[in-house]
């Protein structure tokens, strides 16, 4: 396969990509980790997000892109061996080390992250913060989910439909 | 004037609305309640697990492959232990109770799909029962002729 312009000439060198969050801070990272985002990798197959250009992502903040690319740094080698099936166990070890510290985080910053990696289209994040989502609400009752995820009280309407479902399943609240 | 139908199901917009069926395919398998307590929380859930049911429970079950062991039946057990017929195998799940674990005149004779045919030791197809332990739903069939012999 040839290899894409790098726009600066450097073979051997990793080629770059520069991203630009919401707030105009500019991120440059290797085209491997930003290529985790099923968004960004065709616009950077073509060619783009090298030089001066860079890629604005007017809906990710600069903290949030710091984060989510923090995850693509780790996750790339890992990726580019497609889910490294030759990974040893230690390495296993150490990305499954990082997921649980990458979501032991403040709930306002998993929602962005849960956010940028839906608008990225990162799959491998997407599926870590909803894991970390159904950890949170599992073996909760509906009002306790609601209240754990900051739901804003249910209408009259909406209470007597939860109370009728969970009286259609009662055996699931016993 | 907002017409009822155009207001969202969990409004105002949540940060987790475009992730929610990828957060409920994550919900244990060996814990059947928790999806459930889920599909209570607002309508927009409750549509994903239920009125998409085969979408939904498709995806669960191609995601989590086979489905956990909740549990076996013991058959020996039913007419000297009341409560032994359901042998749970996982720390969250114990069937509902149910008629079918404290009456010592149900045998088990078939399972089929999850659903348990519960019936007379000494009848084939008189007083037989069917008994969903996830569910705790119990039906009790009409009876069939009592000349019948053949077996289940």
């Amino acid at each position: 396969m040839a290899a894409p312009e790098s726009g600066d000439g450097n073979n051997g060198a990793a080629r770059m990509v520069t991203l630009i969050s919401s707030d105009n801070t500019r991120f440059e990272v290797e085209a491997a980790a930003a290529s985790l985002s099923q968004t960004l990798q065709l616009t950077i197959l073509d060619g783009g997000g090298g030089g001066g250009d860079g890629i604005p992502l007017p809906n990710v903040d600069s903290a949030t892109l710091s984060k989510v690319l923090e995850y693509c740094i780790k996750h790339a080698p890992a990726a580019a061996n497609g889910g490294a099936p030759n990974a040893t166990a230690v390495d296993r070890a150490e990305l499954e080390r990082f997921d649980n510290e990458f979501v032991n985080i403040d709930q306002s910053v998993l929602y962005s992250l849960i956010m940028a990696a839906h608008n990225l289209e990162i799959e491998g994040l997407q599926s870590l913060v909803a894991k970390k989502v159904a950890d949170m609400i599992k073996g909760k009752s509906p009002m306790e989910i609601r209240r754990t995820l900051g739901f804003p009280d249910p209408t009259p309407e909406e209470q007597a439909e939860m109370n009728a479902h969970m009286l259609e399943y009662g055996w699931a609240y016993e | 004037m907002t017409p009822p139908m155009a207001r969202r199901p969990c409004s105002p917009p949540h940060p987790v609305d475009d992730a929610v069926e990828e957060i409920l395919l994550r919900l244990p398998p060996d814990d059947p309640a928790s999806l459930v307590r889920a599909a209570t929380v607002c309508r927009s859930w409750r549509r994903i697990v239920l009125a998409d049911a085969d979408t939904f429970s498709a995806r669960y079950c191609a995601f989590h492959g086979t489905p956990p062991v909740l549990g076996f039946l013991h058959r020996g057990l039913v007419d000297t232990n009341k409560r032994g017929l359901f042998v749970p195998t996982t720390t969250s799940f114990h069937p509902s109770n149910s008629a079918a674990l404290d009456h010592n005149k149900y045998y088990v004779k078939d399972c089929r799909h999850g659903v348990l045919l519960l019936g007379d030791p000494k009848s084939n197809l008189q007083g037989l029962s069917l008994w969903d332990p996830i569910t705790g739903d119990q039906r009790d069939l009409p009876d069939g002729p009592e000349a019948v012999s053949s077996r289940f």
